[in-house]
């Protein structure tokens, strides 16, 4: 049985963010299908569906800064749902603040990736990203 | 002689009863004598109306009698003539015939009831019908015969008549024989009645007399009794006066002598047989001792006053030889029972001793009075106690007498040597004299070493009555006092010199000396303003403040200062700074006040608008505070989204590098690498950038308390790849726990290491040591560096912003020690350095110790 495609869905108004972050997915062998949110909205619509039924999501990856509702809004919706309390999420950021930090992992973020400048750390997402998945499936 | 003013008040009373009960007695008397007599006469009055009616009575029986006895008279001579014409039988019935009228007027005198008038009424027609009867017989007789007169007689019914005479004369004689029998019946009774109440009224009559009697015998006995005890009293009085040490004189109530006793008869030279009737005056004349001039007597005063005089000091006698002597009297007056003035009693004594003793009194007064040295009675007791003191043992504590008289003794001797004192006075000495060297306290507390004689004087039982103190001030005292009226004046010379208001107080804060400058700048001098001084020129908007505060420094002890608004000369308030300092003397007590007070009032006003434009100057500072703020939140704003295009600036660099570095001549690959090195470099320029101004704002870290050990081994973690490319070696010594947000220690630390490897000298291996050590409750850290160093003249400008001293060859953005420092102040400590050029580095930067 080959295994399924895996369902994640980026909030991240960045294309270049979502260059790097796919080729870190690329370089790390996923066989994926990534469903790209430009705004908060559409993210939170994504999540709906979810807890609908209507949607299958493996791994959800958020971008703080977000038009109309920011990430940590999107993934305080998504624990609140009784079916998708347990979907890994990690938040993306550019902001060192130990603050957001704290306020995210107390919403139930899995993981607080800070998008550093330099590539090879940048790629980092990839295995994170992995390992989530891969303890969730175990 | 015997005198007679002495009132025997005691007994009066017992007279007095007396008295009261012969009162009673007497009128009873008379009172039944009167109803005794008034009885009698009453009853002898009634029994004299009784005896005329039974005598009246009596004569109606007897007319009555005779009456009838008259009508048989003329009816049996009737009857003899009728029967035998001898007229010799006419004459008794002519007689009866004459009588009769007459009785029967008798017997109607007689009667008084109206039913006998009746009866005598009818009487006297049957009398006159029998009469009439009689005569028409005899008529017949004579002139026709015997026997028609004897019928006539029938046919008149002569008899008839007759008997009807004799029923009324029988029922007249029968109502006068039952009244006399009445009355002789009630005048039985009547006279049984009186006689027994005679009897009574005798009886009681005797038992009053008796009492009065008895009562008359006990009064004069008693009398008796009372006039011996008077005379025993009088004698004895007497006896009392002769023997008595005073003069004594009696007068009667016009102020003529009559009696004198011997005492008195000695002092004035006048016998009593002599003296007896003169006027007082002449044996008694009183002189004034210092004029001369006879005085009046006092006992005429006494006598027209009515009350008891004392005589006027310094009176002297006038003695029958001429010579004076002083004498001291009293005048009392003497009263009866009924309170009228009977005389007066002078007692009078020759005062000729007491006045030498109060002659050498007032000398041994006068000595203790002015004597130089100090003098002291003291009286045993609970405690040691002045009775009295001179003046110069007063002077010389620094007291009044008033201060001192009645205070222990134990106040004016020093505490030290008191113990010592009571023991030696309280031993015996043979001589009863000691000579002492003793310590008294004088009044403002100073010590005043003395020598103290004491003498102790006894009573007649051995027992010590009072001791006795010689006391003189053996310290040099006065020469002091001499001298700091020299430096007094000297000083107050000075004062007079100075521009400034110089004052000084007692310790009580009473003024007592004011400089000329008051007079030249408020216009008063202290005798016009008191010991209030300075406080009575208070202007009264400041007054109650000012003089709190000068209590306060009164009552503590500590220098005064305020600023207080006066009204000077002209009217105007100023401000004055006024100071006070205490003067306080070996013992530390306070012994007066220095002050002085400065005319501040231009330069206050002066800093009133030195203070507003102060107060703008803030109000400027806190617009430049804002604008700070807000240009650190720009900059925090700015910086963090600057990060995100450089990142991708950067990033992509780095791909493109990758991916198509191989594809590039050097040339290009040259470029790309200056990109990416200056979007790296411009990173980190923001990531301090926004630590900086994340350093001012308002989101912050809570304040904790954080091990420092702790925090250190955080930010050499951070620092893990640079401290291993330089080879850098960290120690650490003493590190404690302080009050700051963990990070902002942590970001200190890792700044100020990764500042000494930065710059460190070139192929030495740096050497870093960081330590802490407390100072006054705040713990300053060190990290000291084997580095390149600073040179004096760059040290200021480190902390500044951008403040780098080094070109591009040493990494760094130029922000690190000015975030430090940022960071220091912000958690209230300062950071500095000590350095010389290429000597090492260490940066001090303190904290505040964890609670």
């Amino acid at each position: 049985m080959t295994p399924r495609k895996l369902k994640f869905v980026l909030a991240e108004d960045n294309p270049g963010d979502v260059f790097l972050i796919r080729r870190a997915f690329d370089l790390e062998g996923f066989s994926y299908e990534l469903l790209v949110a430009k705004d908060g909205e559409e993210a939170m619509r994504y999540v709906q569906e979810a807890a609908a039924g209507t949607r299958v999501i493996d791994l959800i990856l958020l971008d703080l800064n977000l038009p109309r509702y920011d990430g940590s809004e999107v993934l305080a919706t998504l624990r609140r749902q009784p079916f998708l309390a347990a979907v890994p999420a990690v938040i993306l950021t550019s902001s060192n603040s130990q603050q957001d930090r704290e306020r995210c992992l107390s919403l139930g973020a899995n993981h607080y990736f800070q998008k550093p400048s330099n590539l090879a750390a940048f790629m980092e997402i990839g295995r994170i990203a992995k390992e989530l998945v891969e303890t969730r499936l175990a | 002689m015997k005198p007679n003013w002495i009132s025997m008040k005691t007994s009066l009373p017992v007279a007095v009863r007396v008295l009261r009960v012969e009162r009673i007695a007497l009128p009873l008397t008379i009172v039944v004598l009167l109803g005794m007599a008034t009885t009698f006469y009453w009853d002898w009055s009634l029994r004299r109306s009784r005896q005329l009616e039974i005598q009246r009575l009596q004569r109606v029986l007897e007319t009555n009698e005779a009456l009838v006895s008259a009508l048989k008279d003329a009816e049996s001579a009737q009857l003899g003539y009728l029967l035998t014409g001898n007229q010799d039988y006419l004459g008794p019935y002519r007689k009866a015939k004459a009588e009769l009228p007459d009785l029967v007027a008798r017997l109607a005198d007689a009667v008084s009831f109206p039913d006998q008038v009746e009866r005598v009424d009818r009487l006297r027609s049957l009398v006159q019908e029998e009469l009439a009867a009689v005569d028409a017989t005899i008529l017949v007789r004579d002139q026709v015969g015997p026997d028609q007169a004897m019928v006539v007689l029938r046919t008149l019914g002569e008899k008839r008549i007759m008997d009807t005479v004799r029923q009324v004369c029988s029922a007249i004689s029968q109502v006068a024989n039952e009244v006399l029998l009445t009355n002789s019946t009630e005048m039985e009774a009547r006279y049984l009645r009186s006689r027994v109440g005679f009897l009574v009224g005798c009886g009681l009559l005797v038992v009053l007399l008796g009492a009065s009697l008895a009562l008359i015998q006990r009064t004069t006995a008693r009398r008796e009794d009372l006039m011996q005890k008077l005379d025993e009293s009088s004698r004895r009085f007497q006896v009392t006066l002769s023997s008595i040490g005073d003069g004594v004189i009696t007068a009667d109530g016009a102020g003529l002598v009559t009696f004198l006793n011997p005492i008195a008869a000695t002092l004035t030279g006048w016998s009593p047989q002599e003296a007896d009737g003169h006027p007082l005056e002449s044996v008694l004349p009183l002189i004034n001792e210092s004029t001369g001039e006879v005085i009046e007597n006092p006992a005429r005063q006494a006598i027209r006053e009515r009350r008891t005089i004392a005589m006027a000091n310094h009176t002297n006698l006038k003695r029958r030889d001429g010579s004076w002597i002083p004498v001291d009297d009293s005048v009392a007056p003497i009263f009866d029972a009924k309170e009228e003035l009977k005389g007066i009693v002078m007692v009078f004594r020759d005062v000729t001793p007491r006045r030498a003793v109060e002659r050498e009194l007032r000398q041994w007064h006068h000595i203790f009075e002015h004597a130089g040295f100090g003098m002291a009675v003291l009286t045993p007791g609970v405690e040691l106690t002045l009775k009295q003191v001179n003046p110069a043992f007063a002077s010389m504590h620094g007291k009044t007498q008033e201060e001192l008289i009645g205070r222990p003794y134990s106040e004016i001797v020093d505490p030290e040597v008191w113990p010592a004192k009571m023991k030696l006075l309280q031993g015996s000495s043979p001589t009863d004299h000691l000579v002492t060297e003793s310590i008294h306290v004088h009044k403002d507390g100073s010590r005043l070493p003395v020598r103290a004689d004491f003498t102790i004087v006894r009573g007649t039982d051995c027992q010590i009555e009072y001791y006795l103190e010689y006391c003189s001030d053996v310290s040099e005292r006065k020469r002091a006092e001499e001298e700091l009226l020299n430096s007094e004046q000297r000083y107050r010379v000075t004062a007079d010199s100075l521009p400034q208001l110089i004052w000084t107080s007692k310790p009580d804060g009473a003024t007592e000396y004011l400089n000329n400058r008051w007079h030249e700048e408020m216009g008063v001098t202290l005798d016009q303003i008191g010991e209030q001084g300075w406080i009575s020129l208070l202007s009264p908007e400041d007054r109650e403040r000012s003089i709190e505060s000068w209590n306060n420094a009164l009552r503590t002890g500590e220098s005064f200062q305020t600023e207080s608004l006066f009204k000077t000369r002209d009217g105007s308030k100023r401000w004055y700074h006024c100071r006070a300092i205490p003067v306080r003397d070996s013992s530390g007590r306070i012994v007066r006040w220095f002050g002085s007070c400065s005319d501040i009032h231009d330069q206050k006003i002066a800093a009133e608008v030195l203070r507003s434009s102060k107060e703008e100057l803030q109000l400027a500072n806190e617009a430049l505070k804002r604008s700070n703020t807000d240009l650190e939140q720009f900059a925090y704003a700015a910086s963090h989204d600057l990060q995100e295009p450089l990142r991708m600036v950067a990033i992509y660099s780095q791909l493109l590098k990758e991916e198509y570095g191989a594809r590039l001549d050097d040339q290009a690959n040259a470029y790309l690498g200056f990109a990416a090195n200056g979007a790296l470099r411009m990173e980190a320029l923001l990531r301090d950038l926004l630590a900086y101004s994340r350093a001012a704002t308002p989101e912050d870290q809570p304040v904790q308390d954080v091990d420092s050990q702790e925090a250190l081994t955080k930010a050499l973690d951070n620092l893990t790849v640079l401290i291993q490319e330089s080879g850098s070696e960290v120690s650490r010594g003493l590190l404690p726990h302080v009050r700051m947000p963990e990070v902002h220690l942590v970001q200190i630390f890792q700044n100020l290491i990764s500042n000494s490897i930065k710059y460190r000298k070139p192929n030495v291996p740096p050497r870093i040591h960081v330590e802490a050590s407390l100072q006054d409750s705040t713990w300053v850290y060190s990290v000291s560096d084997n580095g390149l160093g600073i040179a004096p003249q760059h040290q200021g400008q480190i902390f500044r912003i951008f403040g780098r001293l080094q070109g591009q060859e040493v990494a760094g953005t130029g922000l690190g020690l000015a975030l430090c420092k940022k960071l220091v102040e912000r958690n209230g400590g300062s950071i500095w350095v000590e350095s010389a050029e290429g000597e090492g580095a260490t940066f001090f930067f303190s904290a505040v110790a964890a609670r």
